[in-house]
């Protein structure tokens, strides 16, 4: 019985262990990005937290136009995927970017109307990294996008759209500025 | 019969305030159809639509047609007016 105990016990160490060092900790970070694509108007600015991991890097971030339209509010909430197939350690880094964003943008038309909007993007880009663990980098994406309406107007036809009822094409470039812990 | 921009313009006001249909009539049309118009036709293009965000009937005619990729330009035209007029509102 005892052999069979220390056999089992010898046998689930290795359930409880790792075998190797995992020296590839994620590292936090912050990022500013510059965001602007066909649909809303002007460039927004996205402060996010990022985080790195290998050869994937995640960006979550709040985003606010510069201002610059006093007719319009725009507050947007977006999520980056990043991949680096070729890692982050070179001066400059490759990656490919799947986006997702919603954008809250009220605007005192004429007719006072609110949007939501939802994009969900693809493309590729770059980064410069200047010095250990601060990078600037571009990017250029294509995808689609749906939006939500409610308009003061007083003709029914204008007045309300629902999301998903219509797909758009859409073009979307970034800018960037960060640092990695 | 030669109709102008302005024309254009016109008859889609009065398209969607009611001026042409009554309500019930309004309701089939909304159901069935826009409230627009893209025409191409050799050496003729042009879009017509309502901008409701500023109460706007935007008409472009333009005196060229080529191809799809054209019409793509024609369009990307067409959303530069929309913004510049919805700046300037």
């Amino acid at each position: 019985m005892i052999h069979y105990l220390l056999t089992l016990i010898f046998g689930l160490t290795s359930l409880i262990g790792t075998a190797q060092i995992d020296s590839t900790q994620g590292k936090f970070g912050f990022a500013l990005n510059s965001s602007l694509n066909g649909e809303v108007y002007p460039i927004r600015l996205v402060p996010s937290i990022t985080y790195l991991k290998e050869n994937s890097q995640l960006e979550l971030g709040f985003g606010v136009h510069p201002f610059i339209r006093i007719d319009q509010n725009i507050y947007s909430g977006e999520f980056n995927y990043k991949y680096f197939p070729n890692g982050t350690d070179k001066k400059f880094n490759m990656y490919l970017i799947a986006s997702l964003s919603y954008i809250h943008n009220p605007r005192k038309t004429y007719y006072p109307v609110t949007y939501n909007y939802l994009f969900l993007n693809g493309g590729y880009g770059f980064q410069l990294v200047p010095f250990k663990n601060a990078y600037m980098g571009t990017n250029m994406s294509v995808g689609t996008f749906t939006y939500s309406k409610r308009s003061e107007i007083p003709y029914d036809s204008f007045a309300k759209k629902d999301l998903f009822d219509k797909l758009g094409f859409n073009l979307a470039f970034q800018f960037n500025i960060g640092y990695r812990f | 019969m030669v109709a102008t921009a302005e024309d254009v313009g016109l008859f889609l006001r009065f398209l969607i305030d009611g001026t042409l249909f009554n309500e019930k009539e309004q309701d089939i049309y909304s159901s069935i159809y826009e409230y627009g118009h893209t025409g191409w036709s050799p050496g003729y293009t042009s879009i017509a639509r309502y901008n409701s965000d500023i109460d706007a009937i935007i008409v472009q005619f333009v005196n060229t047609s080529y191809n799809g990729l054209f019409w793509v330009e024609l369009e990307g035209l067409y959303g530069r007016i929309n913004k510049i007029l919805e700046e300037e509102n």
